[in-house]
């Protein structure tokens, strides 16, 4: 059985592979829009060109790296990266790559933690900085769910505001469903788990406290009130560290705000970055 | 549920697992010795009937090249487990170790000394007690 599991490519977005670190690291980087440079680093649940990058692409060029190991074909490459430490080397090498010296950041999850990660290691490189829900942090009192030992039932009420809502049935598959699309699916999702996975595991704090004062870029942060997986308390470990950061907390949002009030976010995180 | 957690298979054990994804198995709380005997969960007899057994169903059709046993089970009592190991290394054993000679596999990954001593040790099945 040949299974390829690859992410849906909206109509409209331009994609090429580049190649890092010593020929080793191919990534694939989604492109689409006008406008100047937007780096957005995607979740633990890999890239899908959604919406909300169809939005932000409105005002922006979006690039959209895909994280090392879930480029189709490209799986194995996630080998050669041991660490944080790499992973942000490889992701300045593929700014490099694309000829971008500065750039607005937005990440979500996984992908703020490596944007913030980013903004600390390269602040000149930055132009402004927005996360969604990002990890870096880590309070006893208000453990994070470790999202990957979760079954994907409870795993979607985790991410999702509304577990069966059209957007957490984009990114899961049917519970019953065997064929090869699900399958591909079902893939997909863990192996973009495992792949970000090994750069946070067991605790996403891979110690940013130690690194985030390095960040110069105006910072924003969005959170969902309801967040199951990283509770909105969270934004205070950054806006204390940031001087002058903003957040914003949405009432009725889970951790994947963007995906399910993607209008509002997507406003917000516009808004802030053309300032 | 999940097949395999995030992170615990390479991408090709991963798309494989995925793809043939584990029947629901029986309930052995169901099934009795006899069952246990004939459907496979389990090897047991006299020494000749677990040396067949291993051999055509699990070490020529699965292509075993190691077998790893583990010859004191749950509560088998000491004296037992001193008999059972006994009747493995002299009875099974030898009808076990040349399997693989006829096809010149070479076991890489048995200890050298150990190889020399025992013959045919170059080729063939090499059991290492738990």
């Amino acid at each position: 059985m040949s299974v390829s599991a690859e992410a849906p490519i909206a109509g409209g977005t331009q994609e090429r592979t580049l190649t890092v670190w010593q020929g080793r690291v191919r990534m694939r980087v989604l492109s689409k829009g006008r406008g100047p440079a937007l780096v957005f680093f995607h979740g633990p649940w890999g890239l899908t060109w959604d919406p909300f990058l169809d939005r932000l692409a409105e005002s922006f060029t979006v690039y959209a790296p895909e994280h090392p190991g879930t480029t189709p074909d490209a799986h194995d490459d996630v080998y050669h990266l041991d660490g944080l430490w790499d992973l942000v080397l490889c992701y300045e090498e593929l700014l490099d790559a694309l000829a971008i010296r500065n750039a607005a950041f937005v990440g979500h999850s996984f992908g703020g933690m490596v944007a913030c990660e980013m903004a600390a290691a390269y602040p000149e490189r930055v132009r402004r900085l927005a996360m969604i829900a990002p990890l870096g942090f880590w309070r006893d009192p208000d453990h994070i769910v470790n999202w990957m030992m979760l079954e994907p039932g409870a795993l979607r009420a985790h991410i999702f505001r509304d577990p069966d809502g059209a957007a957490a049935r984009r990114m899961f598959p049917r519970a019953d469903a065997q064929d090869a699309a699900t399958t591909d699916a079902r893939v997909r999702l863990t192996w973009a788990m495992g792949t970000t996975g090994k750069f946070i595991w067991p605790i996403p704090d891979k110690g940013l406290k130690k690194r985030i004062h390095r960040v110069k870029a105006p910072a924003l942060l969005v959170w969902g009130r309801q967040d199951r997986l990283v509770p909105a308390v969270y934004a205070e470990e950054f806006t204390r560290r940031l001087s002058g950061a903003r957040l914003e907390t949405l009432e009725g949002a889970g951790h994947a705000p963007h995906l399910e009030e993607t209008d509002t976010v997507a406003r917000i995180v516009r808004d802030f970055l053309i300032q | 549920m999940w097949f395999s957690p995030p992170g615990n298979q390479d991408y090709r054990s991963l798309v494989a697992t995925m793809s043939n994804p584990v029947r629901r198995a029986e309930n052995p709380k169901n099934l009795r010795y006899r069952d246990f005997v004939e459907k496979g969960f389990v090897i047991a007899g006299s020494p000749s009937t677990v040396r067949d057994r291993l051999k055509e169903e699990v070490i020529k059709s699965l292509r075993v090249g190691n077998l790893m046993v583990l010859l004191q089970i749950g509560s088998m009592p000491h004296e037992l487990a001193l008999e059972n190991i006994e009747l493995f290394g002299r009875e099974v054993l030898p009808g076990l170790r040349d399997v693989w000679d006829d096809e010149g596999w070479v076991n890489h990954w048995w200890p050298e000394r150990l190889r020399q001593r025992a013959t045919p040790m170059t080729a063939g099945i090499a059991a290492g007690g738990a």
